[in-house]
């Protein structure tokens, strides 16, 4: 019997658990196979609609379902959050002090806000990136706010969905102009490095929007601390900024059970190969999703691509058909910039993102892909996204026997 | 206040914007008289680090390119803490 763990019920963790057992369903049957899931919460929340529900009002309802339902039915699920992992002894330990033992383990956890990592950011911050309450939230309040300057950006590198936050500012500019607020309200848009975007090229694309659009970037900033009562936000540059509303991705980190488990780095990030995406130093460990410490997006279509390949490696594996697959570090996050367009960041680990023009076609196809995302996530349209991403996504080979 | 300490922020293989965005998340966890040593191979990280220091008003003491590594040392001076 070879086990398969999954930790971790995002786009990684629920996609490779459905391409495995949709896969390997003879060798289930037979008893050769198990494949379990754990998950924290047992919610699954589309995380990219985050965004709709704080700048455009989108239900929160509508962007989450159980995780169970899905999941395909050959996989044994439970709703237990991991405390421990010990790859030594091959064993997960969880909350409830259940002990999971594995062949293969596939850790995909995803990625947490460290909510204390600045002082008073917290108290003073709204953020619409980590649940549906929170997003709610900036939506409640972005009514209310009539004058004076909204800050948005990001705190520290890495995060979670590089491009929103600058969707962020795109979308809060959209809404002040149509309610005829503009002229009161600023936009400020802070990050700790020299332009809003981390690729040079796509920075070049998005200031040029953010001038003809009266958004102010404050390059170099990185917050030092917050004062949620005078709103004013010092940074450890000595530029200070006065705000009447902050909606500042937060600092993000590894879960707990990942750091207390000492098998990443200091903010708990894996070491992982980045085209195996085998944590270093391991022959049955697998980090994928935001947990792994690549460097490319922690974004949902790269969680996919990196399940891809996972579960491809290790079907082949059981079934000792000599093919590999590498991952190639391929993103493809779309960006909605406001008013009905979007463009796509497309890069791989190799090749830089091309300059890219915002398009309706591009937010249609932001659209499109959010509509297909529960079925996607089922494993059943990789026939579709193999055509879509071609040979961009992954490197497949058979390796010859030695 | 904790004694001056090197950290080293190794960049090598990564391409642009990796080492700025790398540098950016270790000056969050360095104090003043800290010293980043930092080795990059992105032929653009000499540029990025040159404007880096310049708008945080730290100190570059070293910056040098020997068979494809670029290697900057930054002292950490202009922290407000």
């Amino acid at each position: 019997m070879r086990r398969i763990l999954v930790l971790g019920g995002g786009t990684a963790g629920t996609l490779v658990a459905n391409l495995l057992a949709r896969e390997l369903g003879a060798e289930i049957m037979k008893g050769d196979v198990e494949i379990t899931l754990l998950d924290e919460d047992g919610n699954h929340v589309f995380q990219p609609n985050l965004l709709y529900t704080s700048f455009k009002g989108m239900k929160p309802e509508k962007i989450v379902r159980p995780e169970k339902k899905l999941l395909h039915k050959r996989i044994n699920f439970s709703i237990d959050r991991v405390t421990k992992i010990n790859f030594t002894n091959n064993k997960v330990i969880t909350e409830s002090n259940k002990t999971y033992i594995y062949d293969d383990l596939i850790i995909a956890v995803g990625s947490k806000i460290a909510r204390d990592e600045i002082l008073g950011f917290d108290e003073a911050n709204l953020d619409f990136h980590s649940s549906q309450e929170n997003a709610l939230k900036v939506w409640e309040r972005i009514q209310e706010i009539r004058k004076g300057k909204v800050v948005v950006g990001v705190s520290a590198f890495p995060h979670k969905c590089p491009p929103a936050p600058v969707e962020a500012a795109f979308l809060l500019e959209e809404f002040f102009k149509k309610r005829k607020l503009k002229d009161n309200v600023e936009i400020h848009f802070i990050t700790p490095i020299s332009r809003p975007y981390p690729d040079p090229t796509i920075s070049n694309t998005i200031e040029r929007h953010f001038k003809e659009r009266g958004i102010i970037i404050h390059p170099f900033f990185n917050i030092d601390r917050v004062d949620s009562e005078k709103k004013i936000i010092y940074s450890l540059e000595g530029t200070d900024l006065e705000f009447e509303a902050m909606f500042v991705v937060p600092p993000h980190k590894a879960p707990q059970a990942i750091i207390d488990s000492k098998i990443g780095d200091e903010d708990g990030w894996i070491p992982t190969d980045k085209y195996t995406l085998l944590v270093n130093g391991q022959k049955n460990v697998y980090a994928i999703g935001d947990v792994a410490d690549l460097r490319t997006s922690k974004s949902g279509v790269t969680a996919h691509l990196e399940a891809v390949v996972v579960a491809r490696n290790i079907i082949a594996d059981i079934r000792q058909t000599g093919e590999r697959c590498k991952f190639t570090g391929r993103t493809h996050c779309p960006m909605d910039v406001g008013y009905g367009k979007a463009l796509f960041v497309i890069s791989t680990y190799d090749k830089a993102a091309k300059d890219a023009k915002p398009t309706r076609r591009n937010l249609l196809m932001k659209k499109a892909f959010a509509q297909m995302y529960w079925t996607a996530v089922g494993g059943s349209l990789e026939w579709l996204f193999d055509r879509y991403f071609g040979e961009d996504a992954r490197e497949c080979f058979i390796e010859e026997p030695i | 206040m904790t004694e001056p300490r090197t950290i080293l922020v190794d960049c090598r293989g990564m391409a642009c914007p990796g080492p700025i965005t790398e540098v950016a998340r270790a000056y969050r966890k360095a104090q003043n008289g800290d010293i980043l040593d930092i080795l990059a191979t992105d032929s653009a990280f000499t540029s990025d680090i040159n404007a880096w220091v310049r708008a945080t008003k730290n100190e570059l003491i070293g910056l040098e390119e020997n068979a494809g590594v670029i290697r900057a040392s930054v002292k950490i001076t202009a922290k407000k803490q």
